[in-house]
């Protein structure tokens, strides 16, 4: 049987999902005779140009060359993977408003600096992908997972349930209750809850579930917070979202009845 | 002749980055590969208490560092005041930090050039033994943060007035075993990294470290340079400017008009022999390294030397922390309207975090300096230096040099564009 080609590319973001390969290293080795891994820049002195059969893209496009590689690898590979909340929702960076990018720019760097690069997008902007992994950072086990699927040909989804279900598994204490907000009823599970796990609340990195309801969320939390500091959690991860744009013109057009 | 791109990203550095070079005029340059993430304009209008979940993800190899530079940033502000049980802990997770990201980029990123294997699959084909120093050291540095932060990378317990959850007594003592057995592993790759032969390279820098009391100390509360210079944190501004070039999305910064260096190789340079480790001061004269470093190759070595001395500081750390009186893991704080700087030593040197607060506790500005672009400066001195110092070595192999160098400096271009 033919290895299985892998190949890892890291467009930008801070590289912390692409590590979760480095934690998992005995466990990979044993299936050593299932894959190599023909292009990884971070770990790899030669690189192969492809064809790949699995790629993973970690990191949001932003950069010229990031949308490059991103064209590239899709034109190479059979199976394009998101490898984390960067590449799968355009990460964090991408909760910044896209018509104040240039004000932020010049804030930072100043009325000299010119810039190369885009708006911070989640990759199936620019290329179709085949699965994603969600989190920041991917959970390990979930990676392990989706390797074992593939190379054993099975398919691979990922979990459908919301954080809530892991918390309750856990058996950790509700901070929705605790606190009046978390964004685990709407959130994506399969993590197993480790924020809640060490009292901290969701903040959403596995994207919203499927029917995620979050004029409901708002109204059920905005017993104990703020609007503007429940729409600033809900942007961090889910502002690339649809669900989140609708919610925000749902908001919008109350305010306007009111 | 010409200027020299390499159309490949350099190899084995966190981030992108391309060398750029000219071998006949000794010119080289790092051009930067990386988005604007804008994470110091992402934090306006967020409240206080999401700063250290946020700004960990500037970086995936030294989130920790992240986390509490920010968060010793808001303590400032509010005036918090933490007891030694606290310190001791956050000590010990931010010496784990170091040990996970030097073992990281000791055996998988620098030492591939040196024993001639591509990757650290290889090295686990051709030699098992150092493949399992490798792997077992740097799961050491992931269990002190998972133990203490709750997972390895993105840790979370680390908050504002302490820790939103500690271990059990028992789960301490479980890790003080696992440290102690690293430093056996620590031995060995300190023996490793001092019996390699480094490229020459000769020059004279200004380290800089934090330092607490006048000595070094990764949650220390002064800067202290090699030339004297002595600053309160709170001051950073003033002896650290951060300028903007060209095309670049990382910023250079500068101390006096000139490159410094941060990191391991300042750390230790700004240490006397007495400062380190039992094990380590003893190792250090067994194995004849002398101090202080001025070939920047040997930052991998200074790495080595941290290793050993921060996995005998855990153990010191963790012991003070079970045996602390003062019971409290977290303490309580007002939030108010201010200022507050929080810095750190990250794996790669000083990091520093400023954020400006309203009453509530909402951010109205923030500043974050990360070690890389303080490194920037010198890390294309030192290459241009090397070319200098060694123009009878072939151009191949020289170009191979170059690469090492900046491994040795094992720059995060992930966190100098933040």
């Amino acid at each position: 049987m033919n290895k299985v080609k892998i190949a890892i590319f890291d467009l930008t973001d801070c590289e912390g999902c692409e590590l979760q390969f480095i934690a998992l290293r005995e466990k990979l080795l044993k299936r050593g005779n299932d894959f190599e891994i023909t292009n990884w820049r971070l770990a790899n002195e030669i690189n192969s140009n492809g064809p790949f059969d699995v790629t993973f893209i970690e990191g949001s496009p932003i950069a010229e060359t990031d949308i490059e590689t991103l064209k590239q690898a899709r034109k190479m590979s059979k199976i394009i993977i998101t490898l984390g909340a960067c590449a799968d929702l355009g990460g964090m960076q991408s909760a910044l408003l896209e018509k104040k990018r240039e004000r932020d720019l010049l804030e930072v760097y100043g009325p000299k600096y010119k810039t190369n690069s885009l708006p911070p997008k989640p990759v199936s902007y620019y290329v179709d992908v085949d699965l994603h992994l969600p989190g920041c950072p991917v959970n390990e086990e979930e990676l392990e997972r989706l390797l074992s699927s593939l190379f054993i040909g099975k398919k691979f989804s990922p979990k459908n349930h919301s954080v809530c279900l892991d918390c309750k598994v856990a058996g950790n204490p509700c901070l929705f209750l605790d606190e009046g907000f978390c964004l685990g009823p709407v959130t994506r599970g399969g993590c197993k809850a480790p924020c809640p796990a060490n009292g901290i609340r969701c903040f959403g990195c596995f994207g919203p579930i499927e029917a995620a309801n979050l004029p409901a969320l708002k109204s059920a939390g905005e017993k104990h917070n703020s609007v503007e500091n429940i729409d600033n959690t809900l942007s961090l991860f889910f502002s690339k979202q649809d669900v989140y744009k609708e919610y925000k013109i749902s908001q919008k057009k109350g305010k306007n009845v009111s | 002749m010409s200027h020299n791109t390499l159309s490949q990203f350099i190899s084995k550095i966190e981030g992108h980055g391309k060398l750029k070079y000219n071998i006949a005029e000794s010119c080289v340059s790092v051009n930067i590969d990386e988005g604007e993430r804008l994470f110091e304009r992402l934090v306006i209008g967020r409240s206080y208490t999401e700063l250290a979940f946020i700004t960990a993800r500037i970086c995936g190899v030294c989130p920790t560092a992240h986390a509490i530079a920010a968060t010793r940033a808001i303590e400032d502000a509010f005036g918090v005041d933490l007891n030694d049980k606290i310190n001791s802990l956050r000590y010990a997770i931010e010496a784990g930090q170091i040990i996970q990201s030097h073992a990281l980029h000791l055996f998988f990123l620098a030492l591939p050039d040196y024993i001639k294997v591509q990757n650290g699959l290889e090295l686990h084909e051709k030699d098992p033994g150092l493949f399992k120093i490798a792997s077992e050291l740097k799961s050491a540095g992931d269990e002190v943060i998972k133990v203490i932060g709750g997972r390895a990378i993105h840790p979370l317990t680390p908050t504002v007035g302490g820790f939103t959850k500690v271990p059990t007594k028992k789960e301490i003592e479980k890790l003080i075993i696992k440290i102690r057995s690293a430093q056996r592993l620590a031995i060995e790759t300190l023996e490793i990294f001092a019996g390699l032969k480094y490229p020459h390279l000769n020059k004279k820098e200004e380290y800089f470290s934090l330092t607490k009391n006048g000595f070094v100390d990764i949650l220390g509360d002064k800067l202290m340079s090699t030339e004297g210079v002595e600053s309160d944190v709170k001051s950073y501004q003033y002896v650290i400017k951060e300028i903007v070039k060209k095309n670049c999305t990382a910023k250079h910064a500068l101390h006096d008009g000139h490159g410094f260096i941060v990191g391991a190789t300042a750390r230790v340079n700004l240490m006397s022999e007495d400062d380190f480790n039992p094990k380590t001061q003893k190792a250090l004269k067994m194995l004849k390294i002398k101090l202080p470093i001025t070939n920047s190759f040997k930052n991998n070595l200074a790495q080595a030397i941290e290793i050993l001395h921060f996995c005998e500081e855990i153990e010191k750390q963790l012991t003070s922390f079970i045996w602390s009186k003062d019971e409290r893991t977290k303490v309580g704080y007002k939030i108010k309207a201010g200022v507050g700087v929080g810095a750190t030593e990250a794996p790669r040197g000083t990091l520093f975090h400023m954020y400006e607060f309203d009453e509530k506790g909402i951010v109205i500005n923030c500043d974050i300096i990360t070690p890389t672009v303080q490194n920037l400066t010198s890390l294309e001195d030192d290459a241009n230096e090397y070319l200098k110092q060694n123009k009878s070595v072939s151009i191949p192999r020289r170009q191979k040099e170059l690469e090492m160098l900046i491994r040795a400096y094992d720059p995060c271009i992930t966190c100098s564009v933040h």
